[in-house]
């Protein structure tokens, strides 16, 4: 799957909660949990819009690294499990 | 997929398998959302409270929680806008488990405004009470620790990357990427309000130097250190803590840089390349005191600075007797710490409404603080005042503010620019940087007939300051030239010096010979007035005895003064960042080599006595032409202004100074001896 395509599946999880998200390469360093767009209660939320948009299942390791933190570190870890 | 949901016995029996013990000390780093959510529960507080429970009830009551609940307070303080660090109210930056915890009974939390640890249990106050003023230095939680063998780490939700005590490693090492750095601010200790300076190690702001523990917590995995228990979507680590820092610390033994992202690279270079500040020059021709003062003034010349580097090197390219030196960005000097490079790209006010500028350092070198810090927003005129200064004594002058120790953004205006701000927004903008650099200065020795040595000072701090400090500075050029052609019987040595920072470190430097200075005469103010004033706290100083009587002999008015009127910030302004137990901190320096083998850092404190024994204030000297001391513009007319500029500037009294100094050098006492 195409990058740009997984970062739009990306964004539009908080874009569907009414957030205006721009449409930057800035974008990609965001820290979502930091930035408030998601809080810890519903990070899991997230978490499982990933899996089953996608299709894939993530490893422990996978969400304790710190760049599973950014919408870039999200994007590419998507992007290596499709591969 | 693995389940999102789980329940506290499920908690309790993976913190079990990770051999969670009663009495244990766990230190918790947490990201509790990606493990998932305890049944049931139906907001992030309940959420803290089952983890908190799990926790408890494998430890008991005789075990001790410790939490990071970091809150930066201390960073964010500007003097013009203190930032209470309080520990009951102050809110932890770094999660929800934190911020609940410590909020819960029983807790504590240190008196860290930077970086602020909460514990409940038994252990938790002799860990968390009575720190020295550094959030990673000897005697930190960090160290502290070390000497209970029960305790863990547990990351909840995150990888064994996460250890507490990353910076205490860093700091212990002493890795070029990072450098202590004071900060100053109020806290809340015992219901009293006190201000304290804080030592707080900073890192380089070069993507290199990012903290990468990675690689320490594959290692910890791969030697069995940390152990992994899953739970919901992720799981959870428990690492022993003694173990765990003693591998790291024996790793970063071979390689200073094993908790940064990395490559190595040249810190300073690296530094200087993230600047925007293009390389600065300054042109001097030959040497004309005249036109030298005229060139300089005009130059910004703050304390560490790429300005200030090229008018030390201009100075030098005309003057090769001296010897360029240079003591790196977090140096302990006495009871100063080498300050960073300031760097300052633009600075103005505009009214919000109107657009007019109503100033621009464009137009006005000293119109911004030296060592301001960024700003950049819309903000109300009430705000705006609190960061604006003005002259008291001339209204059409700009006041010279430094914020070098007392951090803070602001703009100096005259009375007629203050009288302009009729808005009620403007929108401010200074953007400045700072960075790991090295402070310079200049330094130049002539043998004289006696080994005893007289120092002469000149600071150069700027823009403007032509007759505080320039004057002083073409004093020591004109001494210069004098002793290339003349062998003084006493020793003397030169200093050209950015700011007094400088001048704690060359005494630092030069500890083992201080005894051999007679006095340090700090020239100051040479160009104006007629009045030539002594400050002194010493009258039985040879030198100042000696001053006297040679300017008795040529009939010149003298005045004597105490120390503390005007002198530099040598002794007594400075931020003394002392270790309230000194004793206790070495004993225990002693001990953690002795039962860890970790090799002490000693170049980090001093107390008063130990500076006061070197005996310095005795010998300080400052030698400069004022007012009387009770005039009005004591001790000169534009003092610490944009007014201090070559106007006025009468070169004839500076050479009449320096004149004096010639034969106070070649004064011989009738009994032979000099002193």
């Amino acid at each position: 799957m195409d990058r740009n395509l997984i970062k739009e599946k990306v964004l539009s999880f908080f874009r569907q909660k009414g957030l205006e998200i721009p449409d930057s390469k800035e974008v990609e360093k965001v820290r979502y949990l930091d930035e408030g767009w998601v809080d810890s209660f519903d990070v899991i939320d997230f978490l499982t819009y990933l899996e089953t948009e996608f299709n894939i299942s993530f490893q422990p390791e996978e969400l304790q690294t710190d760049s599973f933190r950014t919408i870039g570190g999200v994007i590419d870890t998507i992007l290596r499990k499709l591969q | 997929m693995s389940s999102p949901f789980f329940t506290k016995e499920d908690i309790i029996e993976a913190l079990t398998k990770l051999n969670l013990r009663k009495g244990d000390i766990v230190w918790v780093f947490s990201s509790l959302g990606f493990l998932g959510r305890p049944q049931g529960v139906k907001s992030i507080e309940d959420v803290c409270r089952v983890f908190y429970e799990a926790i408890r009830e494998v430890i008991g009551e005789e075990g001790t929680i410790i939490v990071p609940t970091y809150s930066y307070t201390i960073g964010r303080n500007l003097a013009s806008e203190p930032v209470l660090y309080d520990p009951s109210t102050t809110k932890a930056e770094i999660g929800p488990f934190p911020e609940w915890f410590r909020q819960q009974k029983g807790v504590i939390r240190s008196i860290d405004p930077m970086m602020p640890i909460a514990g409940q249990g038994p252990l938790a106050k002799e860990i968390l009470s009575d720190l020295p003023p550094n959030s990673y230095g000897h005697d930190s939680v960090y160290e502290r620790l070390l000497y209970y063998p029960k305790t863990k780490i547990l990351t909840l939700g995150l990888g064994p990357n996460w250890i507490p005590f990353i910076h205490y490693l860093d700091w212990l090492h002493k890795v070029p990427f990072r450098y202590d750095k004071l900060f100053t601010g109020a806290v809340k200790d015992k219901n009293q309000t006190k201000y304290i300076n804080w030592i707080y190690p900073v890192r380089t702001l070069i993507e290199e130097s990012y903290p990468w523990a990675y690689r320490a917590g594959e290692l910890a995995k791969k030697t069995g250190l940390c152990k992994f228990s899953p739970l919901g979507k992720s799981g959870i680590y428990a690492c022993d803590y003694r173990s765990y820092l003693l591998k790291v610390y024996q790793q970063m033994k071979k390689d200073k840089w094993f908790l940064a992202k990395g490559p190595r690279v040249d810190v300073f270079l690296a530094e200087l390349e993230r600047l925007k500040e293009k390389p600065y020059k300054v042109d001097l021709p030959e040497y004309e005191p005249k036109k030298w003062l005229e060139i300089l003034s005009s130059h910004r010349r703050d304390a560490v600075s790429l300005s200030t580097d090229a008018v030390l090197k201009a100075i030098r390219n005309h003057f090769r007797e001296f010897q360029l030196k240079e003591i790196p960005t977090g140096e302990y000097c006495l009871d100063w710490i080498v300050p960073e490079r300031w760097s300052i790209y633009s600075a103005k006010i505009v009214d919000a409404q109107t657009d007019e500028v109503i100033v621009d350092l464009k137009d006005h070198p000293a119109v911004v603080y030296s060592y301001s810090k960024p700003f950049k927003g819309v903000i109300s005129k009430e705000t705006l005042l609190k960061h604006i200064a003005t002259s008291e004594k001339l209204p059409d002058a700009r006041v010279l503010v430094n914020v070098m120790l007392d951090r803070d953004w602001g703009f100096s205006l005259t009375k007629e620019e203050i009288s302009k701000l009729n808005g009620s927004k403007y929108y401010v903008e200074i953007e400045s940087d700072f960075s790991l650099a090295k402070l310079r200065y200049l330094e130049s020795f002539f043998e004289g007939d006696l080994e005893e040595e007289i120092v002469f000072v000149a600071f150069i701090e700027g823009p403007y300051r032509v007759n505080e400090h320039l004057s002083g500075l073409l004093a020591i050029l004109e001494l210069l030239q004098w002793l290339k052609e003349n062998k003084p019987l006493y020793s003397v040595r030169l200093l050209i010096l950015p700011s007094p920072v400088a001048l704690a470190c060359w005494l630092e430097q030069s500890r083992e010979n201080l005894r051999k200075v007679k006095g340090f005469v700090i020239l100051t103010m040479l160009g104006k007035e007629d009045i030539i004033t002594i400050q002194t706290t010493d009258l039985k100083n040879s030198i100042v005895r000696k001053l006297i009587k040679t300017l008795q002999k040529n009939k010149k008015p003298y005045q004597l003064l105490p120390q503390g009127l005007y002198r530099p910030l040598v002794f007594g302004g400075n931020p003394f960042v002392y270790y309230p137990h000194k004793e206790e901190i070495i004993k225990k320096m002693e001990l953690v080599k002795e039962k860890f083998g970790i090799e002490p850092r000693k170049d980090f404190f001093h107390t008063p006595e130990e500076i006061y024994e070197l005996e310095i204030p005795n010998k300080l000297i400052v030698l400069g032409r004022t007012l009387p001391a009770n005039a009005f513009y004591f001790p000169f007319k534009g003092y610490k202004t944009d007014k201090d500029t070559i106007e006025d500037i009468d070169i004839e009294k500076i050479i009449e100074t320096v004149d004096i100094l010639k034969e106070v050098l070649r004064f011989k006492t009738p009994e032979g001896s000099p002193f």
